[in-house]
């Protein structure tokens, strides 16, 4: 009897379990370059390593950060991927930020966990001191610009400016900017789009 | 006579040899190809980047004029070194299918990263098909580029090879022992020790990271909120001491409305426990009631 007790003295000391749990992952946001208004999407993974059922609540610090849900519920051992849009204001910057990841502990003085991913963009505008030779000059590896080049390729034509200015995929000024770099007068540029854009 | 007998017996002999001539076609081995490599998700969406403690399928298409059965293994090697350094979990993978024995398995570096119910291999009496590998890359694999070399060879020891690259993404999970604290004590009373103490803070990351910690503000008492005690009479340590004459380990920190950070710059690692002491100082002259506040503990890459 005396060892038994013995035993459970030594054992109990050395059990823990994880009360709160979270972390995350995906792919990096440290560097993503847009012009105004153009878009990226992304993607978060959070996960809930703990032994008991979590509520991950998700927090973006910039308003033009948008998360497809902020609140999501794991299973111990259980992950979900989380959308990620980013949609460029009409300032040009560097904004920095987080996409944070908070569980709650459930008493009156409670500890809450968080972890975070950093998100750093910078934002400029195609038209105007850009446009000419952006495809090298800027990262391609960043929508809407990667999405040009993959769809089009570097030689894109005034037509597949007129296709992405009508789906969207660019603004006014970007197509623009575009038509500009392709060597059209400015004026007839202007109006060109303006015609894409009643014809929207 | 004997003349005339001699050539009908070796026409015959003649006859009876054709009739006995069986027709024999050497096919000869040739080499498989790879004709293409895809890394996915499991519900088949292509990725570039992965995310470690996740799931992913590599599939592997394979071509064998031979058929796939004269496939004799395939090996993938994941690696952010070199193609022939030693498994680990933070830098090299390798996976095998064997046709002899038509199993998966991993080489290294343990047995927890090829999830074999997973894994699935094509139908051998075709000439090509596809040979999934279901992965999972530890939590502590370096976010980096990584390779993806994959190795065919066939009964005849032919061998072919194809790489592509793809990159790991960081990771950060963090647990706590603990979901709240409770101090108790008399008004007046300093360094009075949570309850909890110690708090453990267990981390999974493949990127060094700091363990930080906040409060969302003052303690404000539970029935009467106009007492409360400021959030920076809280204070936190590494170690029970909360003040040594000579400081063993790091310093107490007050607690603040901003993050206070207590370990900084801690090596990555899988399971990785650090401790947050916990003290409290209780002020005079406030009511006896329940005082609360919210404290975060914050987890965050270097």
């Amino acid at each position: 009897m005396k060892r038994t007790l013995l035993f459970l003295i030594l054992l109990f000391p050395s059990l823990s379990f994880a009360k709160l749990s979270v972390g995350i992952s995906g792919p990096d946001m440290a560097d993503i370059e847009l012009p105004c208004g153009g878009r990226w999407q992304g993607y978060i993974r959070v996960y809930n390593d703990g032994d008991e059922p979590a509520q991950v609540h998700l927090y973006s610090t910039l308003d033009f950060v948008m998360l497809s849900t902020n609140l999501v519920t794991l299973n111990p051992g259980g992950s979900a991927k989380v959308g990620v849009l980013i949609i460029a204001p009409d300032r040009e910057g560097i904004y920095s930020g987080k996409i944070l990841a908070r569980v709650l502990g459930d008493h009156n003085t409670v500890i809450a966990l968080e972890v975070y991913k950093n998100v750093r963009v910078k934002v400029f505008h195609l038209f105007g001191g850009v446009g000419r030779g952006y495809a090298s000059k800027y990262n391609m590896s960043h929508p809407p610009i990667a999405r040009i080049t993959e769809e089009v390729g570097r030689k894109f034509t005034i037509d597949d400016i007129r296709e992405m200015y009508l789906s969207g995929k660019i603004g006014f000024w970007d197509a623009f900017g575009l038509l500009r770099e392709k060597g059209v007068h400015w004026l007839k540029a202007f109006f060109l789009v303006l015609w894409w854009f009643l014809l929207k | 006579m004997k003349v005339e007998v001699i050539p009908w017996v070796l026409l015959l002999s003649m006859q009876l040899s054709l009739a006995a001539i069986t027709a024999t076609a050497t096919v000869s081995n040739t080499a498989p190809s790879i004709s293409n490599i895809w890394i996915t998700e499991t519900t088949g969406t292509p990725v570039s980047s992965l995310d470690p403690a996740t799931e992913y399928y590599i599939i592997v298409n394979v071509t064998d004029s031979n058929s796939l059965k004269d496939i004799e293994n395939i090996t993938l090697t994941l690696y952010n070194n070199s193609l022939n350094s030693p498994d680990s979990t933070r830098y090299h993978y390798t996976f095998k299918f064997d046709n002899d024995t038509l199993s998966f398995s991993e080489i290294g570096p343990g047995n927890t990263h090829l999830i074999t119910a997973d894994c699935s291999y094509p139908t051998l009496t075709n000439v090509y098909g596809n040979y999934t590998f279901a992965i999972r890359l530890n939590e502590t694999a370096i976010p980096s580029t990584w390779v993806l070399w994959v190795n065919v060879t066939d009964s005849a020891g032919n061998k072919v090879s194809k790489n592509v690259t793809f990159s790991v993404n960081e990771y950060i999970s963090a647990s706590l022992d603990d979901s709240s604290l409770t101090f108790s004590g008399s008004p007046g009373t300093n360094d009075v020790p949570a309850s909890e103490n110690p708090t453990v803070v267990t981390v999974k990351s493949n990127v060094n990271f700091s363990i930080q910690v906040k409060g969302s503000g003052d303690f404000v008492g539970s029935t009467d909120s106009s007492f409360t005690i400021p959030l920076s009479y809280l204070t936190f340590d590494d170690d029970s001491t909360p003040s040594e004459s000579t400081e063993t380990g790091l310093a107490e920190k007050s607690c603040d409305t901003v993050y206070q950070i207590l370990y900084s710059n801690v090596g990555y690692g899988y399971n990785v426990a650090k401790n947050i002491y916990w003290f409290l100082d209780i002020p005079n002259g406030i009511l006896a009631q329940e005082y609360t506040t919210t404290i975060y503990v914050g987890v965050f890459s270097a």
